[in-house]
């Protein structure tokens, strides 16, 4: 396939990256301040659970240089959710503004707007709130308990049932699993316990508002959704949606925190009051502590399966803890049942239910992997205990029972993104390829069970497979534009949200690829609620797949109207005509040049903007598959575990920018490290998270990470643009089954609760 | 931001001193600054900075003692061949692994020492019997063990003084922590001097968060007089592992700290035995 | 106070706070290639070289650059504009995906490429470990490291 395309496939050099490398003034925070721009500090609530009786501001407002002070008291009472989800959001509408109740360490009580952070950051300190101090509940038993406290007891809770602290709730039933699972030749039943975490992007959360000489809103923030945000800000502010342009500039990281609306809403309302320019960049501690993590969730796993290891049934139980608010509560939880059930549809009888409970604590979100990663750790550990049990071999134990091209599962119709899901076949898996390469790589067969001895370090080897989707089917919408330019270059812009991914380079590369041109002459511009037409934005892996075949339908257009002007040039059938290397070519070997239609179009005959715009909303959202195959070795004096050796084989169908492809996986693989063996937000015992800063909370740094080798398996997705599919979130799911499966390998014991520090390495080697 | 009215930045120690002094307790002597950034007290309003007063450097002194200036950085202290080779490597053993370059570029010896907080460096000091040069209306060198149970308020201290092993001398370090740049849960640092095949003087200190560096006395006594074998090792490891009584907190259990002691212990003084050439 | 400094072959004088970091100062003066990822030394984002060796500049005073020399990764590219051999090699590896973490990597990758000339992987390793990357993984940015260190040996025998 790679050798007849001229630019997808090959590692072309980022669109944004000579700005990147040469540090140019790109992110939110960098553009000079306008005059007059006012900064924003935060005061949060320091207890879990608290009712604001009465807040005094006056020392704050006295203070010369502050602006204005925010609170519960001035500002709207809407109820919202800061999900940055389509339009109705799945999530509760569970939120305010401000709200004359806090409800975990960390939520907002008041904000100041003032001349300099300094005297903003002096003035928050000097508000004086007298809290109605209020029973917590910490922890997902405390919030089951039949007397818990009430986190949401607001009368109008749009929650599933919020009187029993229940955000939401999903199932999805085929068979009897009960009766299954009472026959099974094999039973073993797995729970795993999952910790707070947090996206940690090296950006924090920045927005800057001002007003445009027309007097509209300007918004320039670090989203992943920027349509999102323009909706849900004009919802929240009660402004119209056409007085708000919100653009996105390059952004530091988002992994899924910037797909929530968490700041845009104060710099906005501080303009809109005040006239002025406003900013907040939120500290690393807020980052932390009152953005968004990954939900923690108790997930038990129970498989059933005959002699030979044929699964027969699955159950999958969960309970996710969505902290203070149910922001992507139903969708993520729905995604634990919807990305783990699917992979093993040999068994007949599945059923999950789920419950995503409210406590007053961090609020989870939407994080890289979404519920898959919590759920395919308690399948694919499951799926090796069960390979330990009945003495087969962990890769043939998949071999029998994993999901094939041409297979389904009932799971794609049964369990949505919190809605009834989309039946689909599987056009494309690699899966047997991935798990075949990287059994070679790592070598699993002269390691495997081994037990190797270093001194006191015992080495082990394991795996685990994975899927995750491409996109929202039928729900995510993104859009293109292409226009012409005079020297046969392009302009494309489309609403995708490039978050460092290198979604622009990618989605320009597939226009080029379809147009004959060379990537540099397609000018990417993205993520511009004026001037780029809508995409829901950077989430659900749908970039590459969804945006891609809008990009690609809008680039045959214009490739059609070329074609035709051409066809009039050359006097030859459209039929005839292909577009290469800048030029249209007729079968017999003559040619015009893009830059000769395009002024002829422009200037000279049948004068018009040649020009195409195209929509894309998809029936599937085709898997990408990974085989992770990781080596380890434990100290059996300290319980200390290091990962020698990550290998991950990659079904992402075409990449379209290989290099780029595996840096996703790569950054992937090393997010979900950090959290199988050292990232913790922990909370304290008054409800407190602990990791405020980079010094409590680590994240892995060059000297945590094993040399890591990514193959992208060849491979094609014929609903995909170009054959590709998605490839960001998937790895983030294999390191905790793939490490766990590893120690188990090298130790005999099973790991199931991370991180897997040293010391509950050692408490496990000792039989706690 | 700290709220600080002056800057200095004089040109020798006689200055330095007498800014201080004069400044009674509103100024901070800034060296590296990588502490002092974050930690400046509010009643702060003057800097005295370190970097034109001439402390910086490594030196053998004519007795062989080694002189590190305070103003040296852990960078400059990693390919200072006389500290790093001193007592077989010890103190290589805690610079390698010390912070991330960046951070090593900028933190100085006399800052660490100073601001006096869970140390990768101090247990390693200890074990080694540094002993310090502090200026304050004259010029005293003292044991760091003294300086650290009780600096004087205002003082600069000048110098870090490594003192010649009598004889065969080695030492090592380890520390444990979560990942590559964490703050130890708990270190290790050990120094056998020997005699005719006995062990003449030992030193075991443990550091952790809350103990710059405490010397377990029972695996001290547990290896001085015997030779320096396996079995002798397990004794003192035990030793440590009997008289440790550490902390609780996020990062660890007592429990385990007090575990990673004993390992600490037997690797250390294993590496010794090792570095003198001993079999372990 | 007034301080005198250079910056990217620039003289700059400024007035400053005493208490301010480097960090703040830069940024507020518009070398915004200095990015504040933690304000506390943990994240390596706001690296610059001063003197010659790299450091974090939000643990610096501003007024300890007094009579100094401070390197920005915006100086690196020569005065038409062309990429160091660092910087493309690191963009070309896909050793830059957000880019929020790059301006810190380069500064850091510097100071070693010119003590070694030919590092190898784990030289790489250390030598970044205080620049947190959150894209990357940083498989590629130490490939872009090593690949740089080639180019630059290229260009040394040319
Ligand atoms: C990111 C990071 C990573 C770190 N990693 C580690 C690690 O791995 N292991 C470890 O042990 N430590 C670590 N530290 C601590 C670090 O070593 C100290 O912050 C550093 O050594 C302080 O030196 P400085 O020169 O920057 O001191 P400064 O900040 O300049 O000064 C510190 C204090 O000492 C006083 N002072 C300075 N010099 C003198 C002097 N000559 N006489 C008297 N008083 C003086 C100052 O007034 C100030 O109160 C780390 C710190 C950071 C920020
Ligand atoms: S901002 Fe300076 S190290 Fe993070
Ligand atoms: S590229 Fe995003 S943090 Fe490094």
């Amino acid at each position: 396939m790679t050798d007849k395309l001229q630019v997808v496939g090959h590692n072309e050099r980022k669109v944004d990256g000579r700005a990147l490398v040469t540090g140019q003034p790109v992110f939110v925070d960098d553009a000079p301040a306008p005059a007059g721009m006012l900064h924003l500090a935060l005061l949060t609530s320091p207890h879990p659970h608290a009712r604001i009786r009465s807040l005094d501001v006056s020392a704050a407002e006295a203070l010369p240089g502050v602006a204005l002070v925010l609170t519960h008291e001035n500002t709207p009472t809407r109820r919202y959710t800061t999900a940055g989800q389509g339009y109705p959001e799945p999530s509760p509408y569970d939120a305010r503004m401000f709200d004359p109740k806090v409800r975990f360490v960390g939520d907002r009580v008041a904000a100041v707007a003032a001349d300099d952070l300094a005297t903003a950051r002096l003035a928050a300190q000097r508000i004086v709130v007298d809290y109605e101090v209020l029973d917590p509940v910490l922890s997902i038993d405390a919030a089951l308990a039949p007397d818990a406290p009430v986190v949401h007891d607001e009368p109008d809770s749009d929650a599933f049932d919020a009187s029993r602290n229940l955000a939401a709730h999903a199932t999805a039933i085929v068979g009897d699993v009960e009766a299954a699972l009472a026959a099974a030749h094999t039973v073993v039943d797995v729970t795993v316990e999952t910790q707070y975490a947090q996206h940690a992007p090296i950006e924090p959360h920045a927005a800057r508002a001002e007003l445009d000489p027309a007097g509209r809103l300007l918004l320039t923030t670090s989203t992943q959704v920027p349509f999102h945000v323009r909706r849900i800000i004009a919802h929240l502010l009660q402004i119209p949606v056409h007085r708000i342009r919100v653009v996105k500039p390059r952004i530091g990281g988002g992994f899924g925190v910037k797909q929530e609306v968490l700041i845009e809403d104060l710099v906005a309302l501080t303009t809109l009051r005040t006239g002025r320019p406003c900013s907040l960049v939120i500290t690393r501690a807020e980052e932390f502590v009152s953005s968004r993590t990954r939900h923690p969730m108790r997930v038990r796993v129970r498989l059933g399966a005959d002699a030979d290891g044929l699964l027969e049934a699955i159950d999958l139980d969960v309970l996710s803890n969505t902290g203070a608010y149910g922001t992507h509560s139903l969708t993520v939880l729905s995604n634990v049942g919807s990305k783990t059930l699917p992979l093993y549809p040999t068994a007949a009888a599945q059923r999950f239910v789920g419950h995503a409970v409210y406590t007053n604590l961090p609020v989870g979100g939407a994080y890289r992997g979404y519920g898959a990663t919590q759920g395919q750790y308690a399948m694919e550990v499951a799926i090796d205990q069960l390979a330990d049990r009945l003495g087969v071999d962990a890769l043939d134990l998949r071999r029998r029972n994993h999901l094939r091209a041409g297979g389904t599962s009932p799971i794609f119709r049964e369990l949505g993104e919190g809605r009834e899901g989309v039946e689909q076949t599987i056009t494309s898996c690699e899966l047997p390829a991935c798990i075949e390469i990287g059994a070679q790589r790592i070598g699993w067969a002269a390691k495997r069970g081994q037990r190797r001895r270093d001194g006191s370090w015992v080495h082990g080897v394991g795996m685990s497979i994975h899927l995750q989707g491409s996109g929202i089917p039928r729900i995510d919408l993104a859009a293109a534009n292409l226009k012409l330019n005079d020297d046969g270059s392009v302009n494309l812009t489309l609403g995708a949200t490039d978050l460092g991914t290198g979604s622009d380079t990618v989605l320009g590369q597939i226009a080029a690829e379809v147009l004959g041109l060379p990537l540099e002459k397609v000018l990417v511009t993205s993520s511009d609620t004026d001037l780029t037409p809508f995409d829901v934005g950077a989430y659900a892996s749908s970039t590459t797949y969804v945006s891609g075949t809008a990009v690609l339908r809008a680039a045959e257009d214009l490739r059609g109207q070329l074609l035709e002007v051409a066809a009039a040039v050359l006097e030859v059938p459209v039929d005839d005509l292909r577009l290469e290397d800048q030029r249209a070519v007729a079968a017999d070997g003559r040619s015009t040049s893009l830059e000769e239609l395009a002024l002829r179009s422009l200037y000279a005959v049948d004068q018009r903007q040649l020009a195409a715009n195209a929509s894309a909303v998809l029936d599937t959202s085709p898997p990408p598959f990974l085989a992770c195959f990781a080596e380890v070795a434990v100290d059996l004096d300290t319980g200390r575990l290091r990962v020698l050796r990550l290998v991950a084989a990659v079904d992402c169908g075409q990449a379209i920018h290989p290099r780029l492809a595996e840096g996703q996986v790569e950054g992937a693989l090393v997010n979900g490290l950090g959290y199988a063996l050292m990232e913790d937000l922990a909370i304290d015992p008054e409800g407190r998270a602990r990791g405020t800063d980079f010094g409590r909370y680590k994240i892995p740094s060059t000297l945590d990470v094993p040399p890591i080798e990514v193959v992208l398996v060849d491979s094609y997705e014929p609903t995909g643009p170009m054959g590709a599919k998605s490839v960001s979130e998937i790895g983030i799911n294999a390191p905790l089954p793939v490490i766990a499966n590893a120690v188990h390998d090298a130790t005999g014991v099973w790991l199931t609760r991370p991180p897997f520090t040293a010391e509950r390495v050692w408490r496990a080697l000792n039989g706690e | 931001m700290p709220t600080i009215a002056h800057y200095h930045r004089p040109p020798d120690l006689d200055t330095v001193w007498g800014l201080l002094r004069d400044a009674e307790g509103s100024a901070r002597l800034l060296a590296g600054g990588s502490d002092l950034v974050l930690r400046c007290p509010p009643e702060v309003d003057t800097l005295i900075d370190l970097s034109a007063a001439g402390l910086a450097g490594v030196s053998v002194r004519p007795d062989g003692s080694l002189a590190i200036g305070a103003m040296t950085t852990f960078s400059d202290l990693l390919v200072a061949a006389p500290v790093t080779d001193h007592l077989g490597g010890l103190l290589h053993d805690v610079l390698a692994d010390f912070g991330s370059v960046l951070h090593r570029n900028q933190a100085t010896v006399g800052g660490h020492v100073a601001r006096a907080r869970m140390s990768d460096l101090i247990p390693g000091l200890l074990a080694a019997d540094a002993e310090v040069v502090v200026r304050t209306e004259d010029t005293s060198t003292r044991a760091l063990a003294d300086h650290l149970a009780a600096p004087p308020t205002t003082h600069v201290l000048t110098e870090v003084r490594l003192p010649v092993a009598r004889g065969p001398a080695a030492g090592a370090f380890t520390r444990f922590s979560r990942s590559a740049f964490d703050h130890a849960l708990l270190n290790v640092a050990c120094v056998v001097h020997l005699d005719a095949g006995v062990v003449r003087t030992a030193r075991v200190v443990v550091g952790e968060t809350g103990v710059l560096g405490r010397r377990l006395r029972a695996a001290e006594a547990a290896l001085t007089g015997r030779p320096l074998t396996e079995a002798t090792i397990q004794a003192a490891a035990q030793a440590v592992v009997a008289e440790l009584d550490p902390r609780q907190d996020a990062l660890a259990s007592a429990d385990y700290r007090r575990h990673l002691a004993g390992v600490g212990t037997r690797r250390c003084l294993q590496r010794a035995a090792e570095r003198l050439g001993e079999v372990a | 106070m007034r301080i005198e400094f250079e910056l990217d072959a620039r003289t700059i004088t400024v007035e400053i706070a005493p208490g301010e970091t480097l960090m703040t100062l830069l940024r507020r003066i518009g070398a915004v290639s200095v990015k504040d990822g933690c304000s506390r030394g943990d994240c390596g984002s706001c690296a610059v070289r001063l003197d010659g060796r790299a450091v974090t500049s939000c643990l610096l005073f501003a007024a300890q650059a007094d009579g100094r020399r401070v390197q920005t990764a915006a100086g690196l590219a020569d005065a038409t504009g062309g990429l160091h051999p660092l910087q493309r090699a690191l963009v070309d590896a896909g050793g830059v995906q957000c880019g929020y973490c790059t301006p810190g990597v380069l500064m850091a990758a510097m100071d070693l490429l010119e003590s070694d000339p030919d590092p190898g992987e784990q030289e790489v390793r250390t030598a970044l470990a205080g620049n947190l990357c959150r894209c990357t993984g940083y498989v590629k940015i130490i490939e872009g490291v090593r690949d740089a260190a080639a180019l630059l040996r290229e260009a040394e025998h040319d």
